[in-house]
C-alpha cells in the first residue's frame, strides 16, 4: 500500500513520468529516487505506461479526427441574429430558500426550549414507632452515638444527635454535635455534614478547638422533605487528628403532607406531652397516638436560630425552659413571627421566666401570676384522670391550685376561672404565629390523667398560627406572581436594567446569516467558478455575525450588578418584623461576590440559575451555614456571566412603621379593603392579598398608589385568583370559600358585615431595608416587592383602621 | 506500439490551425461583444471541432454532440458579456459544453431513448483522413480499445481525462470547467487516470 506520507507527493507525478512528459528534471529525479524504494509506486508506473501511451495515442487521434457532424454555421448564425446577448437564466432560488427556512426553525425550534416540569416521587408517611420508653432510649441512642466516636480513640472525640429527639426530620433538621478535646488547642479543624450520602449536599464548618474543652454546635442541614429509606446525616472532623465521624439516621418521613401535627417539647422531662394507657391489670404502658408526633429537646440543645424549628407545628415549653438563652428565645421569637404556635405551660410561668425576650412575646404579663383554687365540691363529677371542659379547653380535672395570668392588652383571654383579663388560657397574634399561654403543669398532666393526646390537639388548634410557616414561605414564592403579572407597575419594566437582546432580534440575525452564507458561497461563487473564496466569505460572514450579536450583548456585559427582593414581610405588634422570601440577583460578570445579609438565619441557594429552582428546602441550602447567631450573614456567591441567582432568605428587620389593612365582607357581595400606611415611605401597586382555602389560591385586590400616612379603601366584585402562581380572573367567592383555611377568619361573622383582617398586603417599595447587600455595587433599581402581614395587636370594633404599631 | 508520435503530428498537421497572421481570441470575442457575427464565426470555425469531440466522447452520440456544439455556441454568444477573458476561450466554450451535456446526461437518465453504445461513429475514424489504411486499422483499434475503456468509466471520470489528455487543459482550466476547486483537481486526475488503466488493462488482457 501507499504510505500516505511518502508517496503521497510522489503519486500525481506518476503518469507524467510514466509517459514521459515530465518535464522538471528536480521533480523526476524525487520520483526516481522514491521509485528505487518504493515497490508499491513502482508497480503502479508499470500498469501507468501501456494505459498512459494508449491515451496519448488516442488523444492524437482525436485531435486529428474530424468531425462525424460538419459545421453548421449558418444554423448559429440564423439563431443568433434575432438575439442580441440576453441576461444569463437566474437559478432556482427555491432550494436556497427552503434551506434558509428550515434553519430559521431549527433555530426557533433551539430558542423556544420545553422545560419539563416532573413532581417529586411522594412517599407515604409512616409514623416512628413508639418507644418504650423515651428517656431510657433517649439515653441509649446518646449512648450509641457516642461510643461510635469514642471507639476511635485518639484525645478528640465527637457525637452527634439529633437536636429534637424522635422529631422526623423535614426541611431543616437541626443536629447537636458535641466534640471534646483533651489534646491541644486545634486552630482548624473541619465539620463537613452530607446530607442523604449524595456528593455536592454538603455543609461544611471551620472549628476550632481550645485545650482541653468540650465545644457544642448545632448544624442545620436542609433534609430532602420525601428523603429515600435508610437515610442518613454522615458528620465527619478532620484535622490534625485522626479523622472522626458520626452518623444520625434520618428515616423515611413525608411529614410535609402528613397532616400530623409536629409537637417539639423544651423542658427537663423530655416525655412530658406522652401519652400512656392503662391496661386492664393496671399496667401503664407507652400509648400510639396516630395524629401527633413528639419530639423532645433539653433547653441546652434547643436550636439557637429559628431555621432549627422549621419541623415542628408546636413548640411547648415546660419546666426549665427559663434556661433558655437569650440567643434561643430571639430564635424562637423569630420563628414565631414567621408562623409557629409557641405554647408557655404554667411550668414555665411567671415567676421562673426573667427573660425580656420572653416577656416581650409571651402572652401573660411576666411576674403576675394568679392563683385559682379549684374546687372540687364545685365539680363533683371531675373526679381524677377524667378530661372536663375547663377554661375553654378540654383539660384534665385539676389539683389545687390553678394557675393563671394576666392577659396583655393585646392577647385574647380563651378561658379563665376568673373573670376580666386573667386567664388559664390565654393568645396573642404575633406576626404570622401565635403564642398561647397554659395554665397547667405539663408533667403534672400526665401524671394527671392517661391520656393527654385529646388535650394536646385541643392546643394545638388554639395555639394554630394566624399563617402556618410553611403558607408564609409558599406564598413568599408565589409572590413571584406579583412580579411577572405587573411587570411594568412593579418594576419599570426592566428591573435589572438589563438590556436584553430580544428573541427575534437574535433570530433575524442568524437568518441573515444563513440568507447571506448560503446563497454567496452556493450560488454567487459557483456562478463566479470562485468556490475556493469560501475559505475567506465562510469565516467574514460568520466574524459579522458574531460582531452583532456581541454588539447587542455589549450592554449586558456592561451592566451593573444589580438585584431584587421579593417575599413577605410578616409584622408584629412588638415592631419586629420577619421577612421570608427571596432576592434575584443579576451578575453581568463572573466572579465571587461577597453578600451580607442583616439579621439572616435561613437561606436557600440557587447556585445555577433560578429557572428549574421551585424554591426553598430543595435540599440547596448550603455553604451558608454560620454559627454566628443573630450577626449578619456574610458569605461569597460564586457566579458565572450573565447569570440570575436567586438567594431565599429569612432575616429579622424592625420596621419603621406600619401598615394595616382590613377586608370586610359586603353583605351585598363582594368585598370591602382598606389599607393604611403609616410605614413613612411610599408604596407603590398596592395589593390586599387574601388567602383562599389552601396555601395555593390567593386571591388578590389591586389598590394602586399609597403615599405615607394615607388610606385607601376600594370595593371589588371581582378579584384576581392566583393560583399555584397563574393568575385568572373570578368572582368573590362566597365567604364560606375562606373559612376552612384561615384560622383567623372562623372568628368572624362576615354576613354581618363585620372586618376581616387582611393577612397580606403586597406592595412595592423602595429602599434597601431588605436584601443582601453584595459587596460591589449595585444596580439602581431597588425595588422592593413585599406582603405585609399585620394582625391585630388589639382587640378592635367595627371597621374603623389602626394606623401604624404601637 | 508500431505507430509513433511523429507519424500523428504529421497527421495533426493537416489540420487547420491558427496562424500568427489571424487574429487572436480576445480580439475575436471583443469584436463579437459588439455584434460582429463575422469575428465570432471564426471563432466558431476555430472551436467547433473541440467542442464536438468533447460532446461526443462525454454523450457516446453524434447526434446529441452536434446539437450541444451548436447550443454551446448560441449561449456563447448571448453570454459574451460575462465572459471576462481571464480565461481561454475554449475553456469558456468546454464549459458550457460540459454544462449542457451534463443537463442531457440528467435528461436521458429521467427519459432514457437510446442505450450507451461505445459503436465507433459513422465517419469518424483514421481512414477519412486518407492516410495509411493499415496504420490506421490499428490506431483504430487501439482507440476503439480506449474509447471502451473510457466508456466503462463514470461520466464525470471520462470528462477529467478528456479535459486533460484529449483537450490539454491546465488545471485551473479543469477546475473552472467543472466547477471544482483548483486543489481537488490532481486527486480527481489521479483517481481518474488510476481507473482508467484499470479498465484499458483489462480490455487489453481480454483481447490478448
Amino acid at each position: 500500500m501507499f504510505g500516505l506520507s511518502r508517496c503521497g507527493p510522489i503519486r500525481s507525478h506518476l503518469w507524467e513520468y510514466a509517459e514521459g512528459t515530465l518535464g522538471d528534471a528536480a521533480v523526476r529525479s524525487r520520483v526516481e529516487r522514491h521509485l528505487a524504494t518504493c515497490a508499491a509506486c513502482r508497480a503502479l508506473v508499470e500498469g501507468y505506461r501501456p494505459a498512459a501511451a494508449a491515451l496519448r495515442d488516442f488523444a492524437s487521434f482525436e485531435q486529428a479526427g474530424s468531425p462525424a457532424r460538419p459545421p453548421r454555421w449558418e444554423e448559429v448564425r440564423s439563431r443568433l441574429a434575432g438575439s442580441p446577448a440576453s441576461p444569463p437564466r437566474r437559478r432556482p432560488t427555491l432550494v436556497p430558500a427552503l434551506g434558509v427556512a428550515g434553519a430559521a426553525l431549527a433555530l426557533g425550534g433551539a430558542v423556544v426550549g420545553i422545560r419539563a416540569v416532573t413532581q417529586p416521587e411522594r412517599y407515604s408517611y409512616e409514623a416512628p414507632a413508639t418507644p418504650a420508653s423515651v428517656e431510657e432510649i433517649g439515653r441509649q441512642r446518646a449512648v450509641d452515638v457516642a461510643t461510635a466516636g469514642e471507639r476511635q480513640g485518639g484525645p478528640v472525640r465527637m457525637s452527634a444527635d439529633p437536636a429534637f429527639l424522635f422529631l422526623p426530620p423535614r426541611g431543616t433538621f437541626p443536629i447537636t454535635v458535641q466534640i471534646r478535646n483533651a489534646g491541644p488547642a486545634v486552630e482548624k479543624a473541619r465539620l463537613s455534614v452530607t446530607v442523604s450520602r449524595t456528593p455536592g449536599r454538603t455543609y461544611e464548618y471551620d472549628v476550632s478547638l481550645s485545650e482541653n474543652s468540650t465545644t457544642k454546635l448545632t448544624v442545620y442541614p436542609s433534609v430532602p422533605a420525601y428523603g429515600a429509606p435508610n437515610d442518613a446525616v454522615d458528620l465527619t472532623l478532620t484535622g490534625p487528628f485522626p479523622r472522626r465521624s458520626a452518623l444520625v439516621p434520618t428515616g423515611t418521613y413525608g411529614v410535609h403532607n402528613s397532616g400530623l401535627t409536629v409537637f417539639g417539647y423544651v423542658g427537663d422531662d423530655i416525655s412530658a406531652l406522652h401519652s400512656r394507657a392503662r391496661t386492664k391489670d393496671g399496667t401503664v404502658v407507652n400509648r400510639r397516638d396516630g395524629k401527633a408526633v413528639y419530639g423532645y429537646v433539653k433547653p441546652e440543645e434547643a436550636p439557637g436560630k429559628s431555621v432549627g424549628y422549621e419541623p415542628v407545628d408546636v413548640l411547648v415549653l415546660g419546666k426549665g425552659a427559663e434556661r433558655l438563652s437569650h440567643t434561643q428565645w430571639s430564635a424562637i421569637r423569630q420563628w414565631v413571627l414567621s408562623g409557629g404556635s409557641l405554647v408557655m405551660t404554667a411550668g414555665v410561668g411567671p415567676t421562673v421566666v426573667r427573660s425580656s425576650d420572653a416577656a416581650e412575646i409571651a402572652p401573660v404579663d411576666i411576674g403576675t401570676r394568679v392563683w385559682t383554687v379549684y374546687r372540687r365540691d364545685r365539680y363533683p363529677s371531675h373526679a381524677k384522670g377524667a378530661l372536663v371542659r375547663l377554661s375553654g379547653i378540654l383539660m384534665p380535672a385539676p389539683t389545687n391550685p390553678v394557675e393563671g395570668a394576666l392577659a396583655k392588652p393585646d392577647a385574647e383571654v380563651l378561658g379563665g376561672l376568673e373573670q376580666g383579663r386573667r386567664g388559664t388560657v390565654v393568645r396573642r397574634r404575633l406576626g404570622a404565629g401565635t403564642t398561647l399561654y397554659v395554665g397547667i403543669p405539663p408533667v403534672a398532666l400526665r401524671d394527671t390523667v392517661d391520656d393527654v393526646a385529646p388535650f394536646w390537639s385541643e392546643v394545638a388548634a388554639l395555639a394554630a398560627p394566624t399563617v402556618p410557616a410553611n403558607y408564609v414561605r409558599r406564598a413568599a414564592m408565589e409572590s413571584a406572581w406579583f412580579r411577572s403579572g405587573n411587570a411594568n407597575a412593579a418594576s419599570g419594566g426592566d428591573p435589572f436594567r438589563v438590556t436584553m437582546p430580544r428573541v427575534g432580534t437574535v433570530v433575524n440575525i442568524f437568518a441573515l446569516y444563513f440568507v447571506l452564507a448560503v446563497p454567496v458561497t452556493f450560488v454567487v461563487l459557483k456562478r463566479l467558478r470562485r468556490m475556493e473564496w469560501a475559505w475567506a466569505t465562510g469565516p467574514a460572514l460568520a466574524a459579522l455575525t458574531a460582531g452583532g450579536v456581541a454588539l447587542m450583548t455589549a450592554s449586558l456585559y456592561s451592566a451593573s450588578l444589580s438585584r431584587r427582593t421579593a417575599g413577605i414581610l410578616v409584622g408584629s405588634p412588638t415592631g419586629e418584623a420577619r421577612f421570608v422570601g427571596f432576592t434575584e440577583m443579576f451578575f453581568p460578570r463572573a466572579g465571587t461576590f461577597p453578600v451580607t445579609i442583616p439579621g439572616a438565619e435561613a437561606y436557600d441557594y440557587a447556585p445555577f440559575d433560578y429557572g428549574g429552582y421551585s424554591g426553598p428546602n430543595n435540599g440547596l441550602r448550603r455553604d451558608l451555614a454560620t454559627h454566628q447567631v443573630g450577626g449578619d450573614l456574610t458569605t461569597r456567591l460564586p457566579a458565572s456571566n450573565l447569570s440570575f441567582r436567586r438567594l431565599y432568605h429569612s432575616q429579622t428587620v424592625r420596621l419603621s412603621g406600619g401598615v394595616t389593612g382590613s377586608v370586610q365582607y359586603l353583605p351585598k357581595g363582594g368585598f370591602r379593603c382598606e389599607v393604611r400606611n403609616d410605614s413613612g415611605r411610599p408604596l407603590r401597586s398596592v395589593f390586599v392579598v387574601i388567602p383562599h382555602d389552601t396555601a395555593y389560591h390567593f386571591f388578590r385586590a389591586p389598590m394602586g398608589d399609597l403615599a405615607p400616612g394615607s388610606t385607601l379603601r376600594k370595593d371589588f366584585s371581582s378579584l384576581d385568583v392566583s393560583t399555584a402562581g397563574r393568575t385568572r380572573r373570578g368572582d368573590v367567592p362566597a365567604e364560606e370559600a375562606f373559612v376552612p383555611y384561615y384560622p383567623l377568619v372562623q372568628g368572624f361573622s362576615h354576613a354581618s358585615g363585620r372586618r376581616l383582617d387582611a393577612p397580606f398586603l403586597v406592595a412595592r417599595m423602595s429602599g434597601r431595608e431588605f436584601g443582601p447587600d453584595l459587596g460591589k455595587s449595585v444596580g439602581d433599581d431597588q425595588s422592593v416587592v413585599t406582603l405585609f402581614a399585620l394582625p391585630a395587636a388589639e382587640p378592635r370594633t367595627g371597621t374603623s383602621m389602626k394606623g401604624g404599631r404601637p | 506500439m508500431p505507430v509513433t508520435l511523429a507519424a500523428w503530428q504529421k497527421v495533426a498537421a493537416t489540420r487547420p490551425t491558427t496562424t500568427e497572421d489571424e487574429p487572436t481570441d480576445g480580439d475575436l470575442v471583443a469584436r463579437s461583444r459588439t455584434g460582429d457575427l463575422a469575428a465570432f464565426e471564426a471563432l466558431y470555425h476555430r472551436y467547433e471541432g473541440a467542442v464536438y469531440r468533447y460532446a461526443v466522447r462525454l454523450l457516446d452520440s453524434p447526434d446529441d454532440a452536434d446539437d450541444v456544439r451548436q447550443e454551446t455556441f448560441v449561449r456563447a454568444f448571448q453570454s459574451l458579456a460575462r465572459f471576462r477573458g481571464d480565461a481561454r476561450f475554449k475553456t469558456y466554450l468546454l464549459t458550457i459544453c460540459g454544462n449542457l451535456c451534463r443537463d442531457r446526461h440528467r435528461s436521458r437518465h429521467r427519459r432514457p431513448e437510446q442505450g450507451y453504445g461505445l459503436e465507433l461513429p459513422d465517419g469518424f475514424g483514421f481512414a477519412a483522413e486518407g492516410t495509411c489504411p493499415l496504420a490506421g486499422l490499428e490506431k483504430a483499434a487501439d482507440a476503439a480499445r480506449v474509447r471502451k475503456a473510457l466508456g466503462g468509466l463514470s461520466p464525470e471520470t471520462r470528462e477529467i481525462l478528456l479535459l486533460r489528455h484529449v483537450e490539454e487543459l491546465e488545471f485551473d482550466e479543469i477546475a473552472r470547467v467543472l466547477g471544482c476547486t483548483r486543489l481537488s483537481v490532481p486527486v480527481r486526475l489521479f483517481r481518474a487516470r488510476s481507473r482508467f488503466r484499470v479498465a484499458y488493462l483489462a480490455l487489453s488482457n481480454d483481447e490478448t
